[in-house]
């Protein structure tokens, strides 16, 4: 008995060792880790590209790791700080991506572009987002315009038409509370539906010019952040409310909730992102529904040009850690490539960075309305949130929510704001 | 104090929780009469006895039983606590390669930061209304449950429980649902009978949210310290009340005259570890509010992480967290202290 079990022992070493030795011998796979920030929606578009990408490049393994939107912003910090990045993530463009820049944690992806000839394919403002002093930090693969959806039937039985300027949008919103119906929902919980608006109405009111050089705090101090427009764009949020446009409890509406009473039809409008049109589309509202920018804005103090939107990309980046670049920057030629991205329509119904993926095949007409409203902008403006630097935008997102509040003017919320743009300029300079 | 006492002071803790557990689960007639009296924590030692326990006579025995919990608190308690107290010094960003050296800097900003206050005060309020609320019902329902009803106890004692083993995220998204300003079924009922519900929502008006809050909290929690202070009455000897009613007495004198001076112990425990769940509480602030609107609901649990992960100012967090250690370990010691004393 003892020998039996001995011998089994023995042959059981054996075999491991030559399982082991076999494995050694074929050609070491070569795994890639991956954080996305994904949902229900798009985790089973991108587990279908790794798929796909692995079995063209059966070398290489992809690792994914999808978090919801909070935890992203938590777990990738976390692996970053404990020196363990993933070989790629997901990252917004704008400060996110430039504090990674700045900390040295992020690979330039200039030369692989050039090898796979992105800059004939991509849409050159998406690069544009991601590129910093001529280095490009991220290969951009969707963009994401923020929209007004109106119910299509509503509007017909109220006799609305689609309002072309903001002084109209207001009428219309005054007719729509006439006939006891709301005019629109607004989820400010999370804050950041706040922050598109005023990302909008603060190029609208204060002007790209004024705007780019306050976001990236390179005014000087004396005129940082004290164009009236700012004041002015807080206003005109204001004005909305007084117009009665939004519904009550702005400010613990979450963004789920008011998307839903948009589909549910409790309200006429909504003012989101392009994202949303695959959702509706789920939600059995394709069809049912129109879109339409935000509207310009006729006032005389209004300093910005009326035809920009407001559109910022989404993109993939390798990490400066990693070990296996080459493999990294194949799969985010893979992820922004045509079948992809021709996926990314089909299949989720967001913008592609490239324009060849789009045809009435796989877009639905709300985007292809998108697609060719966009193609008409004078240009485009990022989330404000995203650009300006963390202390900088957490003092907006809480001006927003104390101005609708009421427990704050646009007056005294413009001043904290420059107050905390002030100290974080400041500290930069020393 | 030699090491093996403690071995026993710890066993004797456990012991009270395991009774707690299997008098709420399984009512062992024998646990509940006996042990549960003598094994709340603080009993002298000696004063309880196990059937079949054996004395540990050498310290070596001692100390290799307690390495493995050692390590496990040395490596994820300890090790943590020290570097958190070191990195407080320090201004630095997660994921910033660039560490500084500030001295006491984050700690003279704290004392100038008009949100640390208001987070300090929310903690305040929150304790303060914890305290009253859930051991002021908690010991009600537990005198009602004891003596008050001869029938449905078990039934109303689990139901009491159940909010306890829910995860506090769930109960936060369930409560974030009964509040929402469209759909909740509060302001469904509000308007039912025509009042209009506030403008700005439960948890979107700076002035109630600490309070819409305290309420999700207070669902959860008292049936937690009503299950403990159970145990408590549930041991006080039947002769005492079997005298007072020959004395005449009613149950509500029954009550203020026995119940509550011999659970005094166990209501003592139950009213700190009330006043340390609030001095500590995150999970269902981030989860109803994460702080908002605009910091009006934001507690030291909050702003650690919203220091740390939001706006990237992890030295500035260690700092907060520090006062915020030292806070519940003053909580901690009284804990102790009083336990003890009795």
């Amino acid at each position: 008995m003892q020998n039996r079990l001995s011998r089994i022992f023995t042959v059981s070493i054996c075999a491991l060792g030559i399982f082991g030795a076999s494995a050694l011998q074929a050609q070491d796979p070569v795994t890639l880790d991956f954080y996305f920030l994904s949902d229900s929606v798009t985790g089973p578009y991108v587990e279908q590209i790794i798929t796909d990408f692995e079995t063209a490049n059966p070398t290489i393994d992809i690792n994914l790791l999808s978090y919801p939107n909070e935890s992203y912003k938590t777990a990738i910090q976390v692996a970053i700080g404990a020196d363990d990045a993933p070989d790629l993530l997901f990252n917004w463009p704008g400060e996110d991506t430039g504090r990674f820049v700045r900390e040295g944690h992020l690979l330039d992806l200039a030369p692989y572009a050039e090898e796979f000839g992105w800059s004939d394919t991509v849409s050159p403002a998406a690069l544009d987002a991601y590129t910093f002093d001529g280095a490009l930090y991220g290969a951009p693969y969707s963009l994401e315009a923020k929209y007004y959806y109106y119910n299509t039937a509503i509007f017909e039985a109220q006799g609305l038409s689609v309002p072309t300027t903001f002084e109209e949008l207001l009428g219309v919103c005054q007719a729509l509370r006439a006939a006891d119906i709301t005019p629109m929902s607004f989820g400010n919980q999370e804050r950041w539906e706040g922050v598109h608006y005023m990302s909008i109405l603060n190029q609208r009111m204060a002007g790209e010019d004024t705007i780019a050089g306050d976001y990236t705090l390179t005014t000087p101090a004396d005129a940082l952040f004290t164009n009236p427009g700012y004041v002015a764009a807080f206003e005109k949020l204001l004005e909305l409310q007084n117009a009665g446009c939004f519904a009550d409890a702005v400010n613990s509406t979450t963004p789920d909730a008011a998307q839903a009473q948009f589909y549910t039809e409790q309200v006429a409008m909504y003012y989101q992102g392009t994202w949303i049109i695959g959702q509706l589309d789920a939600n059995e509202f394709a069809g049912r529904y129109g879109m339409f920018r935000m509207p310009p804005i006729t006032s005389d103090d209004a300093q910005g040009n009326q035809n920009y939107a407001l559109l910022g990309p989404i993109g993939l980046q390798v990490s400066a850690r990693s070990e296996h670049p080459d493999e990294a920057a194949a799969f985010l030629n893979y992820f922004i490539g045509q079948t992809a991205q021709q996926g990314l329509v089909g299949d989720l119904q967001r913008i592609p960075v490239r324009a060849d993926a789009v045809s009435s095949d796989n877009a639905s007409p709300q985007l292809i309305f998108v697609v060719e409203d966009l193609n008409e902008t004078a240009g485009a403006v990022l989330w404000l949130d995203v650009i300006l630097e963390n202390r900088v935008s957490e003092a907006y997102l809480n001006g927003i929510q104390e101005v609708l509040a009421g427990t704050l003017t646009p007056e005294q919320a413009v001043a904290a704001i420059r107050e905390q743009a002030l100290a974080v300029q400041l500290e930069r300079a020393s | 104090m030699r090491p093996h006492e403690h071995i026993r002071e710890r066993a004797g803790a456990w012991l009270c929780v395991f009774t707690i557990f299997s008098d709420t689960l399984q009512r062992v007639p024998a646990m509940r009469t006996e042990t549960a009296s003598r094994a709340a924590p603080g009993q002298k030692e000696g004063r309880f006895r196990i059937a079949g326990q054996r004395r540990w006579r050498t310290t070596i025995d001692a100390y290799i039983l307690v390495a493995p919990a050692l390590i496990v608190f040395s490596i994820f308690v300890v090790y943590p606590l020290i570097n958190t107290v070191q990195l407080s010094f320090y201004q630095y960003g997660l994921t910033d390669p660039d560490v500084r050296f500030v001295n006491f800097d984050n700690y003279i900003r704290l004392f100038q930061d008009a949100i640390f206050w208001r987070a300090l005060r929310n903690n305040g309020i929150i304790l303060i209304f914890s305290v009253v609320i859930q051991v002021g019902i908690g010991v009600v329902l537990a005198a009602v449950l004891s003596r008050g009803i001869r029938w449905g106890k078990t039934f109303f004692r689990t139901l009491h429980f159940a909010p306890v083993v829910m995860s506090a995220v769930a109960v936060g998204v369930l409560w974030q649902l009964i509040y929402d300003p469209g759909i909740g079924i509060i302001n469904f009922l509000l308007r039912t009978v025509g009042v209009r519900p506030p403008v700005q929502g439960w948890l979107g008006d700076p002035n109630i949210v600490m309070f819409s809050i305290i309420a999700a909290a207070c669902w959860q929690y008292t049936g937690y310290v009503m299950t403990i202070v159970l145990a408590g009455m549930e041991s006080v000897p039947a002769e005492l009340y079997e005298a007072s009613g020959l004395d005449g007495a009613n149950e509500v004198q029954n009550f203020f005259y026995i119940t509550l001076p011999m659970s005094r112990n166990v209501i003592l425990a139950a009213t700190l570890i009330t006043m340390i769940g609030a001095v500590k509480v995150f999970d269902i602030v981030y989860v109803l509010t994460r702080g908002g609107p605009a910091n009006a609901s934001q507690v030291l649990g909050t702003y650690i992480y919203y220091n740390a992960f939001t706006i990237n100012q992890a030295g500035y967090a260690s700092a907060i967290a520090v006062v915020l250690l030292v806070i519940a370990v003053i909580f901690g010691v009284l804990q102790l202290r009083f336990t003890r004393q009795v």
